[in-house]
């Protein structure tokens, strides 16, 4: 159970994502959620539910239209954008489906990147990098490119950088969608060992199986939240 | 597991942000190596982003040294001769039906009296239409006009004043001018179109049949390239026997001088030589050639500065092209580092040194290759290469301003991409 004394992670009032237009959408209406530290929370629903936006907006890649989105007890609607660049850079990892790996770099270089804009000396990168990789099991990697990997050890390098700046929460976008069952299991693997080292992790997906891994299962449905297994409260599409 | 919480104090590990740009949450060392990391990432790209930025920059550099050689090389012709050499041409034409000299028999000594003077001479070309005169060896052949030869009557200071040398024999002397003896000198080409070659056995030429002594061949003169291809007698015998130069051919006096007083000689002469009438001599003061170069350097300057605006737009034009390709296939990497904390202007910062690092390198590369095309028009030219060092160091400048210049564009257009649009293009 949750522990309600403790200050939520994230925290959605209301939340609506409304994008301009010829003909304007509503990507997210009236989202109220609030996901505690060391959580694992899956969110499920069809292409077009608003589960990318909603996680943007968890990432502060994107700002909510109405409503309020407080991280860590921070109103962040009237953050200045270097501020969310700074949270994203220290407390925020994104795992994103197409892996988004520079093809150029080493395969540690690439875990090392993500303290680059916290500000963290080459040597610590190198050193975070290392200790990351060997969580996901590639150590042995370290040298490779990109490019010589498999897209399950891609991933797993993704996760890697991800986790490499000791983030306060994972956000994934969909982290197995370009994978096969088998090499999908294996990162909900890491996902989940993850979580129980203490990691918040909040994780787009289209798959229901993957849920198990999850404390918490958030189902999304025309830009609303319908049912969510912690308030075990379901909802109607027209609530 | 985690460190303390620091939103406010700016980076959680050192509480300020020292060794950064203004506005940036990435070191500088490290944007260095991701420059460097980008630019080794792509090197066809990279180098075909050069190619501009070194071709304008070694045009500019090549084409600015090879206008200060040549003027160099200017500025020494200038200041060898053509600035030491006063003429003082008789007015014949002015004071129509005086057919005198027109300037006194010792025209050379009354120049030579003047401060300054080095060396002078009398001299004039007979005139070939009032006085056609055939050249030969032989007196019973029949005897032709040489075309583009000339005969020249001058005073026994010529050879002296043409500061050249005899190949064979000696020059005109003064008892053989003072006395009017028929001696002639010859030009180097006059005397082997006639076929002497040394005067080990005296010859003798005729001038319109008349019999003159060759007492010497005289080797080229550069201060008077007209000797070559000429037959000079004393101006003596040339007055006796011819009469006074003709209108179409004055008398001419003409003084070698010291650097710098040419401009006073050429105003003093006229008097030196006729106080009576000094408006019958006139005296071209030579071209103030420190005047004539500035000139030059002015209009070069110019075309200098013309160049330096062509090499800029050139490697803006061939960076901001390529950077602009390249920031298109980058967006999904912009979307990735604007999600790992970058801020628009890390993204900007980013962009602007890898086009001014592109910049540098092309200005580099081009400065030194015009230098080398500056070295090999030279040898080919044999001039003596003149390069300003700054010149040197103006093709990196104006490498990295076209980089920095080059890069705005792109950088703007690369801080504004959307992060999640960028990572959905991936």
């Amino acid at each position: 159970m949750r522990n309600t004394m403790v200050t939520p992670l994230i925290e959605l009032e209301h939340v609506g994502r409304r994008y301009p237009g010829p003909v304007p959408t509503e990507a997210l209406r009236d989202v109220s959620l609030s996901v505690m530290p060391g959580e694992f929370v899956a969110i499920l629903g069809p292409s077009g539910a608003g589960k990318s936006t909603l996680l943007n907006i968890l990432g502060m890649l994107d700002a909510p239209t109405c409503g309020t989105y407080r991280f860590n007890a921070l109103r962040t609607d009237d953050m200045p954008e270097r501020r969310k660049s700074q949270i994203r850079a220290q407390y925020i990892g994104f795992v994103f489906q197409a892996f988004h790996l520079l093809p150029y770099r080493s395969v540690e270089e690439n875990v090392a990147m993500s303290g680059l804009y916290a500000g963290v000396a080459v040597q610590e990168r190198m050193l975070r990098a290392r200790r990351a990789l060997s969580k996901v099991g590639l150590e042995h990697k370290a040298n490779a490119g990109p490019l010589d990997l498999s897209g399950g050890e891609r991933q797993r390098v993704a996760i890697a950088r991800a986790i490499c700046n000791n983030p306060r929460v994972v956000v994934c976008d969909e982290p197995t969608g370009n994978l096969d069952s088998q090499r999908a299991e294996s990162i909900m693997e890491i996902f989940s060992n993850l979580n129980r080292e203490g990691q918040t992790v909040v994780m787009v997906t289209h798959n229901e199986a993957q849920t198990r891994f999850a404390h918490r299962t958030i189902h999304m449905s025309d830009g609303m939240i319908i049912e969510d297994s912690a308030q075990s409260v379901s909802k109607g599409t027209d609530a | 597991m985690h460190s303390e919480w620091n939103f406010h104090a700016g980076h959680p590990e050192n509480g300020s942000w020292p060794d950064r740009y203004r506005g940036s949450s990435i070191r500088r060392v490290d944007v260095f190596r991701e420059v460097v990391a980008s630019l080794c990432a792509q090197p066809g790209r990279t180098i075909l982003t050069l190619f501009g930025t070194v071709l304008g920059v070694a045009a500019f550099v090549a084409v600015t040294g090879i206008v200060q050689t040549a003027t160099g090389q200017i500025s020494d012709g200038f200041s060898q001769l053509e600035a030491t050499t006063v003429r003082v041409t008789d007015q014949e034409p002015k004071l129509a039906g005086d057919a005198s000299l027109g300037f006194p028999i010792d025209t050379a000594e009354r120049l030579c009296n003047l401060n300054g003077v080095s060396d002078a001479t009398l001299m004039w070309v007979v005139d070939d239409e009032a006085h056609p005169l055939s050249i030969a060896t032989d007196p019973y052949t029949e005897a032709s006009m040489l075309p583009g030869y000339s005969v020249i009557a001058a005073d026994n200071h010529i050879a002296g004043f043409a500061d050249h040398g005899m190949t064979a024999g000696s020059a005109l002397d003064a008892f053989q001018v003072d006395t009017g003896v028929r001696a002639a000198m010859l030009g180097s080409q006059t005397a082997k179109r006639l076929g002497i070659t040394d005067l080990a056995v005296p010859r003798t030429i005729y001038l319109g049949g008349e019999s003159f002594s060759v007492i010497g061949i005289m080797s080229p003169s550069s201060r008077i390239p007209q000797l070559d291809t000429s037959v000079v007698i004393p101006d003596t015998v040339a007055l006796g026997w011819l009469g006074a130069p003709t209108q179409r051919n004055p008398a001419r006096a003409v003084a070698s001088t010291e650097t710098g007083a040419a401009s006073l000689i050429a105003r003093q002469a006229p008097y030196a030589l006729r106080a009576d009438a000094p408006e019958r001599a006139l005296a071209d003061a030579p071209q103030d050639w420190s005047k004539a170069t500035r000139g030059v350097r002015k209009s070069m300057t110019g075309l200098v500065a013309g160049l330096a605006g062509l090499s800029l737009l050139i490697g803006c034009v061939s960076i901001a092209g390529a950077t602009m390709a390249s920031v298109t296939e980058r967006i999904p990497e912009f979307g990735l580092r604007r999600s790992l904390g970058a801020r628009t202007t890390d993204i900007a910062i980013q962009i602007i040194t890898e086009t001014a690092v592109i910049g540098i390198i092309g200005g580099l590369l081009g400065g030194n290759i015009g230098l080398v095309i500056i070295v090999v028009v030279s040898i080919s030219q044999s001039w003596t290469a003149v390069v300003d060092p700054l010149l040197l160091l103006l093709g990196p400048v104006i490498g990295v301003i076209s980089g920095v210049a080059a890069g705005i564009c792109p950088a703007v257009r690369a801080s504004r991409i959307s992060p999640i649009g960028a990572l959905q293009h991936g």
